[in-house]
């Protein structure tokens, strides 16, 4: 498992901040939307 | 922030689908917004995560704010009508103002051919400046139709508060241009360099000296790059990112090594000496200033060697003792650039370069192949090999290839650092 995390981070560090980012983004909007 | 905006302003909310197309809309236009400082121009950011890393946040986020706007309109359910005169807020119908939708149609037509036109950038093969132009302006064009039509059809952004804000980042997006095409250019044209030699290293591959005209020259680090122009004026967008090869403790001239690949590089060896150049920069952070780990392996593929060079020259200025592994991919063995001056500054601190050819001549005694996962496998033997600081630039299969390698190693991935200068 770490090794994996490593290997995404190292890799894919972009894309996880880009994913994470955009997760905010939807549930920020999700929240907007339902309040 | 304008969602936040929204929600504290005075108007009350509609159902979900309405309010979930007005919150993407506005999604969509403050991430088009905040892509004008993430074009990879700006020091304060890229020196920080590297220009690799803001590119391609740069071009992810145009991919969701693409969808965001694409899904904006269907998911209205409110009526195109006037306002009606029990509902001040608007909170039943939507704006039947013929401008204030048509620039948010065109705005919703332009966008997803803008961002096709970014991504298929390479297959197109639009000339370099060309695609500058369209791409700044184009941008522009977009964001003004969408804040014409945010304040103009938008029910929360009819509140001066978040009119105030998107005019605001609106302008902010303005001046984010200016300063790359106006600001930048008139500063540089005010530091102006020389190429004062031309010299070929390798096959299609050059060496560029510049040195600076009247000023004390560019503070930099050892393994950054510039935006540089050559022989065209300071406000031609005929300029590309190199890394500079020189070391910032040798003395002001700056050097670069240049493979004809693209539509400047291919006409690089016309060049004359004494010909006028613009450099915009320092940018980056493919560099091991304050690193402290025992050891430095600088591994690249064909003209990526150019910022590892610069490193390997000021470590040996800065009479750093720490072994340096030199590990150096090319096609044939024509392509291999500063092969002495390598050898040199590798084996004068105890360490070695491996040369990898891929094409290799008979009776090559050096390494067969790309480098690879399996090449580095049989290089870092020692777990001391693990404390080090790896510095990877070259082609993006050959880096994926060697991080990859370098973790299932043990090598923690802070050690290593990489800069990619290709995306999509």
């Amino acid at each position: 498992m770490t090794d994996l995390l490593a290997r995404l981070a190292a890799r894919r560090r972009v894309a996880i901040v880009f994913w994470v980012l955009n997760a905010v983004l939807l549930v920020a909007l999700l929240v907007f939307a339902l309040r | 922030m304008p969602l936040s905006l929204a929600w504290t302003g005075a108007r009350p909310p509609r159902g979900l689908l309405d309010e979930l197309a007005t919150g993407a809309g506005m999604l969509a236009f403050a991430i088009l917004l905040v892509e004008f400082v993430l074009s990879g121009r700006f020091r304060s950011i890229s020196a920080h995560i590297g220009m690799d890393v803001t590119m391609r946040v740069h071009q992810l986020f145009a991919r969701s704010a693409l969808v965001l706007a694409l899904v904006h309109p269907f998911l209205y359910r409110a009526e195109f009508d006037r306002a009606l005169p029990w509902d001040p807020s608007r909170q039943l119908t939507l704006t039947d103002d013929g401008t204030a939708l048509a620039s948010g149609i065109l705005a919703w037509v332009l966008l997803p051919g803008f961002v096709l036109l970014a991504i298929g950038r390479d297959k197109i093969g639009y000339r370099y400046e060309t695609w500058r132009w369209l791409h700044g302006l184009g941008a522009l064009a977009i964001a003004g139709l969408l804040l014409h039509h945010s304040l103009a059809a938008g029910r929360y952004s009819a509140d001066p508060l978040l009119a105030g804000l998107w005019t605001a980042l609106f302008v902010l997006a303005l001046l984010t241009l200016v300063n790359v095409y106006l600001v930048r250019p008139l500063l540089e044209q005010r530091r102006p360099w020389t190429v004062t030699a031309l010299r070929r290293v390798a096959l299609k591959t050059w060496e560029v000296t510049l040195e600076p005209e009247g000023h004390r020259g560019l503070a930099y680090r050892a393994g950054q790059y510039v935006w540089l122009n050559i022989g065209s004026s300071a406000f031609s967008l005929r300029e590309n990112p190199f890394s500079i090869a020189s070391a910032p403790g040798a003395g002001p001239a700056l050097q670069f090594v240049i493979k004809e690949l693209g539509d400047f590089t291919r006409r690089l060896g016309e060049v004359q000496a004494g010909t006028r150049a613009y450099v915009d920069g320092a940018h980056g952070n493919l560099t091991v200033a304050g690193r402290k780990e025992p050891g430095i392996a600088l591994i690249a593929g064909g003209v990526g060697i150019a910022p590892l060079l610069g490193i390997l020259r000021q470590l040996r200025l800065d009479a750093d003792p720490r072994p340096a592994l030199v590990v150096y991919g090319n096609r044939v063995e024509a392509q291999i650039a500063y092969r002495d001056e390598l050898n040199s500054l590798t084996r004068s601190r105890g360490g070695k370069v491996v040369h990898a050819l891929s094409e290799p001549p008979a009776g090559w005694q050096g390494k067969v192949g790309m480098v690879d996962g399996a090449l580095m496998r049989d290089l870092v033997t020692t777990p001391e090999m693990r404390r080090w600081l790896y510095v990877l630039c070259g082609p993006p299969p050959m880096m994926a290839a060697v991080e990859d390698a370098l973790i299932e190693l043990g090598v923690p991935a802070g050690q290593i650092l990489s800069e990619r200068f290709t995306y999509d």
